[in-house]
């Protein structure tokens, strides 16, 4: 007998008394319509996924967006680019109409879901398709997926034949792992409480006390004081070593290994063949769909350097990826050598500091390198840009 | 891994169901692997920190138990100690000191190319260097037999509830438990249900609520006086509330497989002085340096001077088993300070002294001790010295009335969040309202209905105030 106690059966129902009303009581308060009814519950807004120039939610919006704006250059990427680019500068600078479409912590498999579901969906015909990329980034499907659930969903990513021919293999064995056992619980246990509504009134109350207690001496109703409180403590008020930091977190890059660290990228060949990465399926939806699809390789923060495996790799890998893409009719870029890029530019990881005295530099050179290529695109539809349009 | 991940749900469930059936032996075996599992979730090769450790311990207490020679033992005892601090310092401290000795060269016109040492720091070296630095200090001192079997030795070595955060213990105190069968009492398995389920309250709802608003506020660049306090106060509840609900889930962990653990907080900021606020706040650790480094120098039995040396002395090297940095250092400085001038300080103001002044005087001192306290986490908080100095000496007087609402609001929203674990908490405990977890009534229907009612209670607050924002324990880092 494991259970030595004499009085087994009353001490197990004690126990079970307790672990059941941990779990029952709640498990009922979150799912009655009578608390929601009583508390006036709101259905919560769903997490943002996709931020575009404007700000987006989910493809339709994107869409929707795209085709107000009728951009002639699309750029796409995860927050290299957010924090590269800023469009308006771009505009001037270019000429063009550039517009973002972008989301922290994305891969290829979402920038193919991009590409796809929103640009091509939206029926706006851009000339110029820019993928913003990093070393393997674009043969390197199944990186950063484990994150991305709630987009893959709402962008119906499963759904798309091409997602099966390359990560069907990737999300059966997800499923059969333990990641998928975690996952799969912890979907449980949101199903058996779910929380999220009351959690939103529950600290939404606590905020509203808090400005309740303070409000001695003025009447400034709570969205404003909220609005007082976040522009306060905003990004425009960060240290600087410190908001870099942050920037890095909410951009979800955190783990991305810098130069001289390891990541666990092993040496890879180039592959191109369609069940190993998006690349030929972007790569054939632009000839599908005749716009111009661009590749710009980014430069990684110039850390001291220090070779692993993956980089000693790595100019091979480029130049195999280069050849084959411009073997299909994309373009290339690639700025990772250009030494007008100064580590000082950089905030975090490989993120470019957003402030305009860092930002506008880069932006400069990120337009030297691809003028000649975007322009041989976009001007022969219109007009030159005059140079009076230009701030340099 | 983490206490507050389904991994370790998923982890402990399998180890509770099968750890029961085995006999001591592979009830300890499957504690080691499960330790290991624990700690090398991550990073695998951390765990040859552990067994380097473990094994070098082991031996050297062997061998100081068989020595025959005082010189022999005290040969075991340094190279015991020599291995466990030589890690600590080559992760921990190394690049401090190469960054300080670069700094100096550079400043006389030398200009070294620094060694960096780019390696993470492994999550908890100073807490399981500390229990094996005291087994070696316990054998050598002949106040504990050595350990004659590995397999126990390395269960109490990487036992995996206290092993990333203590609470520090002592060999004297686990190896026993070790060695006998543990058997489940359900009395016991439901008080340690409610202690992890109360310790994941601290941190999901307490600590990490709090976290955001102090991470805020130690984000901007310009804080002014009372947005800066409101974020110490919110960094105040959340450190606590971090720490001590590790401790717990800790706790709670350890009794539901038959291991007590001993606490390593007693509700510090209802202290009175920042001395009782020593003996109430990561005891674990206040009696380590106690037992091992004050008490050697000589503790208090000696003349003034050398007793404020040992105090200062000894909070200088708790600031510095901290975090190696010159805001940690100062750290323990100030509060080894604080200690040393207190008595003094009693001696001019009477109402300073515990029993004076009567509920006026303990809320005055209680007010003072946990001001003071918190003059000490800036210090704590802050990396750099030209902040600290920014910090304490903003000026009260300059700031706007919008920078007073929005201080006030982190501060009262902190208390709030705050209120369970450092008010109602102790007032309950004070008022003597809750046994003991043996406690006999403790198995009553009366008090099975009320724990039932305290973790529905707890659950629902788990689910209606969590945030969404998690963030690793803070002790994690030391």
């Amino acid at each position: 007998m494991i259970f030595p106690d004499r009085l087994r059966t009353k001490a197990i129902a004690q126990l079970c008394c307790v672990v059941i009303a941990a779990l029952a009581f709640p498990a009922f308060l979150c799912r009655s319509s009578v608390l929601e009814s009583a508390l006036r519950l709101r259905a919560v807004k769903p997490k943002r996924v996709l931020l575009a120039s404007g700000g987006v939610n989910d493809a339709e919006s994107g869409r929707a967006l795209l085709r107000k704006e009728q951009p002639d250059w699309v750029l796409v990427g995860n927050s290299m680019l957010n924090s590269r680019i800023e469009t308006d500068y771009l505009k001037k600078l270019s000429g063009h109409t550039p517009f973002k479409l972008t989301a922290s912590g994305t891969k290829s498999a979402m920038w193919f879901l991009f590409l796809k579901l929103v640009v091509i969906e939206s029926g706006v015909k851009p000339k110029c398709v820019t993928v913003f990329f990093r070393d393997r980034d674009l043969t390197w499907p199944e990186n950063r997926m484990d994150r991305n659930e709630e987009m893959i969903v709402r962008m119906e990513g499963r759904a798309q034949p091409e997602w099966k021919v390359v990560m069907g293999r990737y999300d059966a064995a997800a499923n059969m792992s333990f990641a998928g056992v975690v996952k799969n619980v912890g979907a449980g246990l949101g199903e058996l409480l779910p929380g999220e509504k009351l959690r939103n009134w529950g600290r939404g109350k606590m905020q509203k006390t808090a400005f309740n207690l303070t409000s001695v001496g003025n009447s400034m109703p709570d969205e404003d004081r909220r609005e007082e409180l976040n522009d306060r403590l905003s990004l425009d008020h960060q240290r600087q070593d410190l908001a870099s930091k942050k920037a890095g977190n909410e951009e979800n890059e955190a783990e991305d290994a810098l130069p001289g660290e390891s990541n666990g990228i092993e040496p890879i060949e180039f592959d191109p063949s369609p069940t190993e990465s998006f690349l030929p399926h972007m790569v054939a939806l632009a000839q599908q769909h005749g716009f111009k699809l661009h590749f710009h390789r980014v430069k990684r923060r110039p850390d001291p350097p220090v070779s692993t495996p993956a980089e000693l790799a790595l100019p091979a890998y480029i130049k195999a990826l280069q050849a084959y893409v411009e073997s299909q009719g994309c373009l290339f870029s690639d700025e990772s050598q250009d030494e007008a890029i100064t580590y000082d530019m950089y905030v975090d990881g490989d993120h470019i500091n957003r402030d305009p005295k860092y930002q506008q530099p880069y932006m400069d050179t990120f337009w030297r390198h691809v003028q000649s290529l975007v322009d041989t695109v976009i001007l022969p539809a219109k007009s030159a840009p005059t140079p009076s349009a230009s701030p340099r | 891994m983490i206490f507050q991940s389904i991994e370790y749900l998923l982890f402990f469930g399998a180890l509770l169901s099968c750890y029961f059936w085995l006999p001591v032996r592979g009830q300890n075996l499957l504690l080691v692997g499960a330790s290991y599992l624990f700690y090398g979730w991550v990073h695998p090769w951390y765990l040859i920190l552990i067994g380097v450790t473990t094994l070098f311990d082991w031996g050297c207490a062997i061998g100081m138990d068989a020595s025959a020679t005082a010189g022999r033992r005290k040969t075991f005892l340094w190279v015991s100690l020599g291995v466990n601090f030589a890690i600590l310092c080559a992760f921990k401290y190394f690049g401090f000191f190469m960054e300080n000795v670069t700094a100096v060269l550079t400043a006389i016109g030398l200009m070294p190319s620094p060694w960096v040492l780019k390696i993470a720091l492994p999550a908890g070296i100073s807490f399981f260097t500390f229990q094996s630095a005291s087994y070696a200090i316990d054998v050598y001192r002949r106040q504990l037999p050595a350990c004659r079997s590995l397999l126990e030795y390395a269960t109490f070595a990487s036992f995996f509830p206290q092993l990333v955060a203590g609470p520090i213990e002592r060999a004297g105190h686990m190896l026993p438990q070790f060695r006998a069968l543990r058997r489940p009492s359900l009395p016991t398995l439901r008080s340690g249900f409610l202690l992890v389920l109360w310790g994941l309250f601290q941190k999901l709802v307490i600590a990490d609520s709090t976290a955001l608003l102090a991470n805020k506020v130690f984000a901007i660049g310009d804080a002014s006086f009372p947005i800066l306090w409101g974020g110490v106060l919110a960094f105040g509840v959340q450190i606590y509330a971090d720490f001590s609900g590790y401790t717990a889930i800790a706790r709670g962990s350890a009794r539901l497989i038959g291991i007590e653990l001993c606490p390593n907080f007693n509700h510090p900021y209802i202290s009175q002085s920042p001395g009782e606020f020593w003996h109430r706040w990561h005891m674990s650790l206040g009696k380590w340096f106690r037992d091992y480094v004050y008490i050697p120098l000589g503790g208090s039995r000696t003349t003034p001077g050398l007793v404020a040396r040992n105090v200062i002395f000894t909070f200088f090297l708790s600031g510095l088993w901290h975090g190696a940095g010159w805001n940690f250092i100062l750290w323990g400085l100030f509060h080894g300070l604080l200690l040393t001038v207190w008595p003094y300080l009693v001696r001019v103001a009477p109402l300073l002294g515990k029993a004076t002044g009567g509920y006026a005087g303990v809320v005055f001192r209680v007010v003072l001790t946990f001001t003071l306290m918190h003059i000490g986490r800036v210090l704590f908080r802050e990396h750099s010295l030209a902040m600290i100095w920014h910090d304490l000496t903003l000026n009260p007087l300059v700031a706007s009335a919008a920078d007073w609402r929005i201080g006030c609001s982190i501060a009262v929203e902190a208390v709030m969040y705050g209120l369970p674990l450092t008010l109602l908490f102790p007032l309950v405990e004070h008022l003597g309202w809750l046994p003991s977890a043996d406690d006999p009534k403790m198995e009553t229907w009366r008090w099975t209905g009320l724990q039932a009612a305290a973790a529905a209670l707890i659950m629902l607050g788990l689910v209606t105030l969590r945030s969404t924002q998690g963030s690793d324990f803070i002790y994690f880092q030391f």
